[in-house]
């Protein structure tokens, strides 16, 4: 099958079921390869390259939604169940599970193995060296508070906290993983990385930033494009290296 | 020569009182009856200004609907035909409410013989429906106003009641208050100074007990032969 | 009674400056730090949240003892009549779909929420409606309210609109600012002022409509007054603080007990007692173990719900139906 496939390159038609393999996708395969990307890649309030991924059919995230479009190989991340291999395998169709990844040396590999897939093994090796770079020479990171809605926040060990140690912000450990008002008054970071996922929609956890104890520490601020941390997979490479430019 | 105490002009209520004149002179007791239906509560409630009625009522004088509470409530008092009361209010509180002081020796006159003594610390709503009618009689006499409007106030009363509170309210006309009740059972009936027949929302007859018994509008609005209630009168 | 109210006042300050001060170990850590600091948290942080823990509770105790007081039904309050939920539902459309994010206009929305569940409740059980017909208009009302604003927040363009369910109906006091304590509590005050010049007529509602309307009050007026206030007081600050239950219910109740059952005289004391309450409720939430958040409303209904119980067993029998 993968042989098959690998001579074939430009017949492979991939249907992507989850975001985070929909940026895979759109960083990797031809637009001919693209038989459909889930629903959110085309949704602006979650995906950079919304514009480019309404081009595309888009899919519910089921393997049943997806099979209008006639693919030959179904990408998705966190497990696509039991009944959805038994179903893709009687189809003919080959079923990528990826596993989400914990570490950004995951996330290269899964570069590199969907490059394989999708035959695009060159370009998949030009991201991957992209990648390689960011790694080599990371700079001497200070403290810092990547903080979503609500003041929620990262693990030190999470991805999210790798790719912020590769900008040169070092995440601090907080309790549950979330910080306080009375934590950024009383014990502010150096810099607070502030995430603008869907800042314009209300919601009570985005009103938290209208907070006088929030808006005290303006000055040192740093935005951050929330919708790549969200899968932290290929978009946080020119993310990274944005941040690496801004005030440390 | 008795003064005038109310004059009613053209007093109404919609659909269930048609305008309708009445004077009522200071010292009397006068008893509304009728069949069900027939605007007995509502002429109490017209007279008493519920219910945006329409028309006029002149207490000494002066224009009910242009005095302010205080003025109204010392000198008009109302017993509704519902007794029920929702809170655990002691008797002693609720016949005070309204500004009563058990002051005078005429107020615990009244305490004494509605025997409210041994309920003034009991709630309320607690009581028999005959133990609110009166503590809530009494809370009105307490108050001693000028005129008192009064829908079925024997109704659950024991007969010793009954013939009491008429007693009071008799001692109260006399002391120059106007009481209009409405009356039910016809059986206290001769006790009254004037009677006011109902019939479909308006006064049909006028008159003393003997002469409103015995003429034929009687028979015609409670459909019984005339003679047949008139030993009432005693 | 001026004993019974300094009493109340006095609980109700120490609750107060407890709810202040605790928890004592990070304020005392920031003082060795920097001292200035101290002031800012307090102000900024825990400042607002007593305010809006003592102003709401405030606001619930004196419109349920009013509400109570007007439609003569003792079980009558903002929860079961409908209007916090109504509340909640308005603030929700206004603020998630009509983008009305300000705090004023939020408490606006929030008050014609309310209002529009009130009048809804007159609507359906009738002007004289028994005890028990109110109840159940008003609880079925709460309930429909209820599920549409979770509805309306599943819905919501934002995705984050459904995590905050649980702060809209269940009540949140965490991280609001004085900008938004005053929102609440500048309207809800004045609210709570009109009504408290109120207590001496609703004493005198306790007699009945008639015997109101014969001394001269129009019982209209006065009931439509009520439902304004309580709308205006509820709304504003359920949209700052969501939906909080029972206190509203109880705080009225305990009241009449300490004012020997007069309807019009527990409003103050339940505004007090339902401050207190509240107060109470949400110092529990912070010092709740294992560092989770415990929702406002559970507090409050743990609190309220054996008081309620007990309230309805004792009342067993002599129920007007």
């Amino acid at each position: 099958m993968p042989a098959f496939a690998l001579a074939f390159a430009s017949a492979v038609r991939v249907a992507s079921l989850n975001l985070c393999t929909d940026e895979l996708v759109l960083a990797l395969a031809d637009p001919g390869q693209i038989a459909s990307l889930s629903y959110l890649a085309g949704e602006a309030g979650d995906s950079a390259r919304w514009a480019e991924a309404r081009r595309y059919p888009r899919n519910r995230g089921t393997l049943e939604g997806a099979l209008v479009t006639s693919p030959s190989l179904v990408l998705t991340m966190g497990g696509a169940g039991r009944s959805s291999a038994l179903i893709a395998e009687r189809l003919g169709l080959k079923v990528a599970s990826l596993d989400y990844p914990q570490r950004v040396t995951d996330v290269r590999a899964q570069i590199l193995t969907v490059g394989a897939l999708l035959g695009q093994k060159v370009r998949a090796q030009a991201l991957a060296t992209r990648l390689d770079r960011l790694r080599s020479a990371p700079p001497a990171p200070v403290d810092a508070m990547f903080v979503g809605g609500g003041g929620s926040s990262l693990s030190p060990t999470s991805l999210g906290a790798q790719w912020l140690a590769l900008a040169g912000y070092r995440q601090r450990a907080l309790p549950n993983s979330r910080v306080g008002l009375e934590t950024l008054a009383s014990a502010p970071p150096k810099w607070l990385i502030r995430s603008d996922y869907r800042q314009g929609e209300y919601s009570q956890q985005q009103a938290w930033f209208a907070h006088p104890l929030v808006r005290r520490l303006a000055d040192r601020t740093i935005r951050t494009d929330g919708r790549a941390w969200t899968c932290g997979g290929v978009p946080m490479i020119a993310e990274v290296a944005r941040l690496r430019k801004a005030p440390h | 020569m008795s003064t005038l105490l109310v004059d009613a002009e053209a007093i109404s209520l919609r659909q269930r009182l048609s305008p309708t004149n009445l004077s009522i002179p200071a010292g009397s007791l006068t008893a509304i009856i009728g069949p069900n239906g027939s605007g007995k509560t509502s002429l109490l409630r017209a007279l008493a200004r519920i219910e945006r009625p329409g028309g006029r009522v002149r207490l000494d004088g002066k224009d009910l609907d242009h005095q302010p509470p205080a003025w109204r409530a010392a000198r008009l008092g109302f017993l509704p035909a519902g007794r029920e009361i929702t809170w655990a209010i002691p008797v002693r509180d609720l016949l005070a409410l309204g500004g009563n002081v058990f002051a005078s020796p005429r107020q615990a006159e009244v305490v004494e013989h509605l025997e409210l003594g041994p309920l003034l610390d009991r709630p309320v709503d607690r009581l028999s429906t005959g133990e609110r009618s009166r503590v809530l009689l009494g809370r009105l006499l307490l108050a001693q106003p000028a005129l008192l409007l009064l829908d079925e106030p024997l109704s659950h009363l024991d007969p010793y009641w009954v013939l009491w509170v008429l007693k009071m309210l008799r001692e109260t006309a006399q002391g120059g208050a106007g009481v209009l009740v409405t009356l039910h059972d016809l059986h206290q009936i001769g006790r009254f100074d004037r009677v006011l027949v109902m019939e479909n929302g308006r006064i049909a007859d006028d008159g003393s007990p003997r002469d409103v018994l015995t003429s034929p509008v009687f028979e015609r609005v409670f459909r019984v032969p005339a003679g047949a209630v008139a030993d009432l009168c005693g | 009674m001026s004993r019974l109210a300094s009493l109340l006042a006095v609980a109700l300050a120490g609750l107060a400056a407890a709810a202040l001060m605790l928890p004592w170990a990070p304020l005392a850590t920031l003082h060795a730090a920097d001292p200035a600091l101290v002031r800012t948290v307090l102000v900024e942080l825990r400042l607002p949240r007593l305010l809006l823990a003592a102003g709401y509770g405030a606001t619930l105790g004196i419109s349920g003892a009013a509400l109570q007081a007007t439609f003569a039904n003792p079980l009558a309050s903002p929860d079961l009549t409908g209007s916090s939920s109504g509340a909640a539902l308005g603030a929700v459309i206004g603020s998630y779909f009509l983008g009305l994010t300000g705090p004023l206009s939020l408490a606006a929305c929030g008050a014609v929420g309310a209002l529009l569940t009130l009048l809804l409740l007159l609507a359906i059980a009738g002007r004289r409606a028994d005890q028990l017909s109110l109840l159940l208009a008003g609880l079925a009302l709460s309930l429909v309210a209820g599920a549409l604003t979770s509805l309306a927040l599943a819905l919501a363009p934002s995705p984050f609109a459904f995590y905050d369910s649980f702060a809209w109906l269940m009540g949140s006091l965490e991280d609001r600012s004085l900008a938004q304590a005053a929102a609440a509590l500048i309207p809800a005050g004045l609210a709570a002022l009109w009504l408290a010049t109120k207590a001496r007529v609703l004493d005198r509602l306790a007699l009945g409509e008639d015997v109101l309307a014969a001394a001269g009050h129009d019982p209209g007026q006065l009931r439509r007054g009520v439902v304004a206030s309580t709308a205006i007081g509820i709304g504003a600050c359920v949209s700052v603080c969501g939906a909080v239950g029972f206190i509203g219910l109880v705080a009225p109740i305990i009241a009449r007990k300490l004012v020997r059952g007069h309807p019009g005289q527990a409003l103050v004391p339940a505004a007090l007692l339902g401050a207190t309450l509240l107060i109470g409720a949400d110092l529990a939430t912070r010092l709740a173990p294992l560092g989770r958040t415990i929702p406002l409303g559970v507090v409050t209904a743990a609190l309220g719900t054996p008081l309620f119980l007990w309230v309805l067993l004792r009342r067993q029998g002599e129920w007007q139906a």
